[in-house]
């Protein structure tokens, strides 16, 4: 391998330490400015004093523009260092509807309790129907209305150019999202699988995230990037398809993380993400787990507890609103979970109050930044917790609650939960390495009997 | 060392009472060098305009003799600027002031450019409708008031050919229909004198412009154009730069967008100090009000570390970095 290099890395790396002089100088010699320069006499363009003067003129502006940096007043604070990442909201401007034929959804469709893909379907036709700058585009959004059926009609409704299949590459996916955003467009990429975010990380983290703030706000990327994933999908197997991890998000700065549980809460959820990306500039993650996309059922076969029908969720839900499945007031355990881990605290929770016991569920909903405020009202009154959390154990949100519900004075007894510090095998040895119902089930057990449970 | 300095032009509301006779205070007779030839046979002599004994609105206000008034004024100022102590980097305008960038440039010959003048303020004249009225937006400090701003673009969205016409930092320029100005004007608090309607100003820049961009493009022929020889900047913070301007797209604009859309003054300081890292601001004359509006947009972008209209007084005493031409105590530091 063969590169041509014109200086040094930096100020501090001198080359001449490391290099032979005439190795140095016969590379200035392709330095492709004077390459240009030469071309630039060859055809007659310039003189050689004009081609001098244009170059020290733009020297004196270098010059210039280094002392007129060095000269900006200095940030002082952290404050005022962080202020920027978060983006000054704008006011939009309002998109009429856009009237093609009927809208969308139809009637019918927003009336009939629907399962949480086809109703995260229902509210992106809905938003796209609101709002002209909507573009959705992944692995097979298009024709085959995604792999797990969230956008399924779309294309059909709203034509090829606001919905589109893009190559099985999540750097082109979430490339063209931020450049999209930069054209004022509201891109929602889809990401087919968690596990596949990891190939675009930088995408979020080094590139979308920090534009506002190494811009000082004067440039954003606003989007929604619904990704599929989490553990316990029936199908697709092994690491590659399933992954049990969000710290990839959890410590950038700025971003936004929801993880809807229900169709109610995704469609809820959704419009909030939305309006986040819309009016306040954000970069919106939404987890939308897999494993409960066609889920009808909560308790018993046929009951259609895990519908909903789009007109009743008129509404969107704020980031700082934690959902709490329970009355209010003295309980023995309050179960703080998110994602495939609220299902299975709901069912646990309907199985353990048969026996007498008074279990709160709260579902957090919202993962970055934590809803803490409202968790701390919830769990008031609460003898005991118990986290649940579906994802790897190290570095995981139950790490992060228990630290901060710590640091907040919570007194109550406290217990984690969480899959083990494994990838997720091929076809049923997957269950042996996620949580499991049973788990939950035994920890509330174990925390409100008398006798000392096995905590931290 | 040469200061690196940006030059900007004064618009068509720069030649007023206190301006009379400032070509023979400061050019005694040289304007006549544009009266031959450049100009057509109608056109009143600049030199006998300047050298009136009262200041009369309806001849000095007109549009093309005041055109033809601050195309002279401006343009032999720019000469006058010295070369041994600054080095021009970029030059920029308001409004008229494009077309008197385009000359001080290079892009039009001074006898070419005054063709352009003098054709456009003969067009605008002769077919210029509705009417422009200015609008402070700023509060004591020369900031932004969103509630004023607020304001001014709920009116402008509520009422039918209505336009932002010049974005003059810390002014709106507001302009449309006869009709729709008073609307405006009436709705708006006063403020002071405001809003003040510019006498003899029609709907400049706005889309009510366009049937004279026609006009322009069928009077005016694209060879007219030559490359700048000082990078310009436009009145949308567009940059051309010598030797790779496209003369046609340039073309294009000036008779074009230029006329029918807004003409982002702001933008265009904005690109000018912060692509150009220049040491100062000289505002050829006559008059020297974009002072003000250059100075707010500094301040906009914290440029040379002002924060306020105090900050830049007190700067300006101790080593101004806005040089007016048209003030005498700063012109002798210009020539």
């Amino acid at each position: 391998m063969k590169t041509v290099r014109l200086m040094g890395h930096a100020g501090s790396d001198v080359e001449t330490v490391y290099r032979q002089p005439s190795d140095i100088e016969a590379d200035l010699a392709h330095d492709p400015l004077l390459h240009t320069a030469r071309q630039v006499l060859d055809a007659g363009l310039m003189s050689k004093d004009e081609v001098l003067s244009l170059y020290n003129g733009i020297d004196g502006q270098v010059h210039n523009a280094m002392e007129n940096a060095a000269q900006r007043p200095r940030l002082k604070t952290a404050q005022e260092v962080a202020a920027p990442i978060i983006p000054k909201p704008i006011t939009p401007k309002q998109h009429d509807n856009i009237s093609q034929g009927k809208a969308a959804p139809s009637s019918p469709e927003m009336n009939k309790p629907v399962h949480m893909s086809k109703m995260i379907s229902l509210t992106l036709a809905e938003q796209m129907q609101q709002n002209s700058n909507i573009v959705i585009f992944g692995e097979d959004v298009g024709k085959k209305g995604g792999v797990y059926g969230a956008t399924v009609k779309l294309q059909q409704t709203f034509g090829r150019s606001r919905v589109f299949d893009s190559l099985l590459d999540e750097q082109t996916i979430l490339g063209m999202a931020i450049g999209l955003a930069h054209n004022k467009f509201l891109p929602i990429p889809e990401i087919q699988f968690l596990a596949y975010v990891h190939n675009a990380e930088d995408q979020i983290r080094g590139e979308a995230a920090t534009l506002s703030f190494f811009s000082k706000g004067q440039y954003t990327n606003p989007m929604v990037i619904r990704i599929a994933g989490l553990g316990y999908q029936k199908g697709f197997g092994g690491h590659f398809h399933n992954d049990n991890s969000l710290n990839v998000f959890r410590d950038i700065p700025g971003l936004i993380m929801g993880c809807p549980s229900n169709p109610s809460d995704a469609a809820r959820m959704l419009r909030e993400a939305i309006r986040l990306a819309h009016e306040e500039q954000r970069i919106v993650v939404m987890i939308e787990p897999i494993a409960l996309y066609n889920v009808k059922d909560l308790h018993s076969d046929g009951d259609g507890l895990m519908t909903a029908k789009l007109a009743d969720t008129k509404a969107s839900l704020s980031m700082n609103e934690a959902a709490v499945y329970g009355e209010a007031g003295p309980c023995d355990a309050a179960i703080v979970s998110y994602g495939n881990g609220a299902y299975m605290s709901r069912r646990v929770k309907a199985r353990l109050e048969k026996s007498g016991l008074n279990i709160r569920v709260i579902d957090l909903r919202w993962l970055l930044p934590l809803p803490f405020e409202s968790l701390l009202t919830a769990i008031k009154g609460a003898k005991n917790i118990l986290i649940v959390d579906e994802c790897r154990k190290t570095g995981s949100i139950a790490e992060e609650l228990v630290t901060r519900l710590y640091e907040a004075g919570a007194t109550q007894k406290m217990m984690r939960l969480n899959a083990e510090d494994c990838f997720i095998p091929l076809g049923s040895a997957a269950n042996e390495v996620l949580l499991s119902e049973q788990q939950v089930e035994d920890a509330v057990i174990s925390l409100t009997s008398p006798s000392q449970p096995k905590g931290l | 060392m040469k200061k690196r300095v940006i030059v900007v032009m004064p618009g068509r509301g720069s030649y007023g009472t206190s301006e009379l006779g400032y070509l023979k205070r400061y050019h005694g007779g040289q304007a006549e060098f544009l009266s031959r030839g450049a100009l057509q046979n109608d056109a009143a002599s600049i030199s006998e305009l300047d050298g009136l004994k009262t200041f009369s609105p309806s001849k000095h206000l007109a549009g093309r003799n005041a055109s033809n008034l601050i195309y002279a004024c401006a343009l032999l100022d720019f000469q006058k600027i010295n070369r041994d102590k600054y080095e021009i980097v970029a030059i920029c305008g308001n409004s008229l002031g494009w077309y008197l960038t385009l000359a001080a440039s290079g892009a039009l010959s001074i006898e070419n450019g005054a063709q352009l003048v003098d054709t456009m303020g003969h067009l605008m004249e002769d077919n210029g409708t509705g009417s422009q009225f200015l609008y402070p937006i700023t509060d004591e400090n020369w900031h932004r008031d969103p509630a004023k701003t607020g304001q001014v673009n709920s009116l402008l969205q509520s009422l039918d050919d209505m336009y932002y016409s010049i974005d003059l930092s810390g002014t709106a320029v507001l302009a449309g229909s006869e009709t729709s100005v008073k609307k405006m004007m009436n709705a708006l608090p006063k403020i002071d004198y405001f809003p003040l309607r510019l006498p003899k100003h029609a709907a400049f820049h706005t889309p009510l412009m366009s049937p004279i961009a026609k006009m322009a493009k069928q009077a005016l022929r694209q060879e007219l154009f030559t490359q700048p020889k000082i990078p310009i900047i436009d009145g949308r913070g567009v940059i051309w730069r010598p030797r790779s301007t496209d003369m046609s797209a340039l073309y294009d604009y000036t008779l074009g967008a230029q006329i029918t859309s807004c003409y982002n003054f702001a933008k265009s300081i904005e690109v000018a100090i912060k692509e150009f890292a220049a040491d100062q601001l000289i505002l050829t004359g006559p008059g020297s009000s974009l002072g003000p509006p250059a100075a707010q947009e500094l301040i906009r972008h914290s440029w040379f570390g002002l924060t306020s209209k105090q900050d830049f007084k007190a700067l300006q005493d101790k080593a101004p970095v806005l040089l007016s031409m048209g003030r005498e105590d700063q012109r002798r530091d210009v020539i």
